[in-house]
């Protein structure tokens, strides 16, 4: 039995054999479909965004969300310690007229109840956040080089397994090639086609997706910057009155040790860029490259690397005022 | 959706305006406490009267962060139905991911076979 399926196999290959010799005579005809084939699949390639302006839109979308955590906590910091602030003013307000304190300690619990709320309101933001990091790293790993290089590897060593088995195929050519020559290259015109296919349907089905869930962080980051604009005056005044004026103009007493640093610390932030303002700056940023690689103007694509460095010297310069933020 | 009926984009935007409005009412009465008039004025009123305005700034105080909270809110609560999206859409991208990778399992899988049968063919 063994024998018979054998001697059949080998029937198969001659077979195999008479087919190749009919392909051989048929060169010409295997040359024009290999310039067909990678002429197609490169004209669809190169219609609409190219697969690298996703992986380049992808990556700032990374860079982007690996930031937003940290600024939701600058935001939280800032909040907390602002209203902080506001009852340290309230409580001198309330001995300065001669009245009770102990409301004080009553508001005290019911804010420090709505800032654990808010915390799990931003803590949701941050979630929301993380998620699109992972959508801007699997749209990174469809779009990289990657997969196409994979599959590359793998026709070239299916072309070195067929030349190995039938060694008449090295000489036919297509290209002035040996056709087993073609082989990785093809694979890889045909697969980066494919992905770029894929990428491109994506972006029509979900592209309003991203835009909203960026929109989304923006509404965000504005609310935000527009709760600390109006605590920010307020309380910088209160605490320039608190920490500098009154100690400077008490001349009995000495003045605090760390009065000059203070001061600087002080001036050293402006309410009008914090790293609120700078990751407003960032979501518009991410929406323009979503917008460019849609209208497939991928050369206009920015990388966010300003806009992040931006973000992370705000939230430094912010954290060396005392107690971490600006009173 | 958890059977909730989403507002409309009509219905959230006359709820941030309410809210914004209210806002600017606190802030406005909460302003007053700047004005050293205001607070000589305070001065001389009875303690009864001084006690209950200072407890009424506390109030407006928090209330205000009631507000903020509230606005916070309009905004976190159109983040879930975006979320479910994004998650289709990371679906959408690893389906595709996944046919990439089958396409080179695929040809990985011919040139193992196509090297069992070359060996095979060396043993004849």
């Amino acid at each position: 039995m063994k024998s018979k399926s054998i001697r059949l196999d080998w029937k198969m290959l001659d077979c195999q054999r008479k087919n190749i010799g009919w392909l051989m005579k048929k060169r010409t005809y295997s040359k024009v479909y290999v310039i067909l084939v990678v002429l197609i699949l490169g004209l669809s390639a190169c219609a609409g965004p190219r697969t690298k302006d996703f992986a380049e839109f992808a990556r700032s979308g990374i860079r982007f969300t690996e930031q937003t955590p940290k600024v939701y906590d600058y935001a939280f910091t800032q909040e907390v310690n602002a209203d902080s602030a506001k009852i340290i003013g309230d409580r001198d307000r309330a001995k300065e007229l001669g009245v009770s304190g102990d409301k004080l300690a009553e508001t005290l619990k019911a804010r420090d109840a709505l800032f654990i709320e808010r915390l799990e309101q931003l803590n949701l933001m941050k979630k929301h956040a993380i998620l699109m990091r992972s959508y801007f790293t699997v749209l990174a790993k469809l779009a990289s080089e990657e997969n196409v290089e994979e599959a590359g590897k793998a026709a070239a060593n299916i072309a070195s397994q067929m030349e190995s088995l039938v060694p008449k195929i090295k000489t036919i050519k297509a290209l002035d090639s040996p056709i087993s020559d073609l082989f990785q290259p093809i694979t890889k015109i045909a697969v980066e086609a494919l992905k770029n296919a894929y990428l491109k349907k994506h972006l029509e089905q979900h592209g309003q997706t991203i835009w909203n869930a960026i929109e989304l962080q923006r509404d965000m980051f504005v609310l935000l910057l527009k709760i600390e604009q109006e605590q920010d005056q307020k309380a910088w005044r209160q605490r320039e009155d608190l920490e500098l004026a009154k100690p400077l103009k008490n001349l009995t007493n000495n003045l605090p040790a760390n009065w000059a640093e203070q001061r600087l610390a002080l001036l050293a932030v402006s309410p009008a860029e914090t790293p609120l303002s700078a990751a407003i700056q960032a979501t518009e940023e991410l929406q323009q490259n979503l917008k460019s690689l849609a209208l497939n103007q991928g050369n206009t694509i920015d990388k966010l690397e300003r806009s992040i460095i931006w973000i992370d010297a705000l939230i430094e310069a912010f954290g060396k005022v005392q107690g971490g933020t600006k009173k | 959706m958890n059977g909730k009926v989403q507002p409309s984009d009509e219905e959230l935007k006359e709820a941030k305006d309410k809210l914004e409005k209210a806002k600017k009412q606190l802030q406005e009465a909460e302003r007053c406490w700047d004005d050293d008039n205001f607070i000589k004025a305070l001065k001389k009123k009875k303690p009864k009267e001084k006690q209950k305005a200072f407890d009424l700034k506390l109030e407006i105080g928090a209330n205000l962060l009631k507000i903020e909270n509230a606005q916070i809110a309009l905004v976190v609560g159109r983040v879930k139905e975006n979320s479910q999206q994004l998650e289709s859409a990371i679906t959408n991208l690893g389906d595709a991911l996944q046919t990439l990778t089958n396409v080179t399992r695929i040809l990985n899988a011919i040139g193992s076979l196509l090297a069992i049968v070359s060996k095979i063919l060396a043993l004849l």
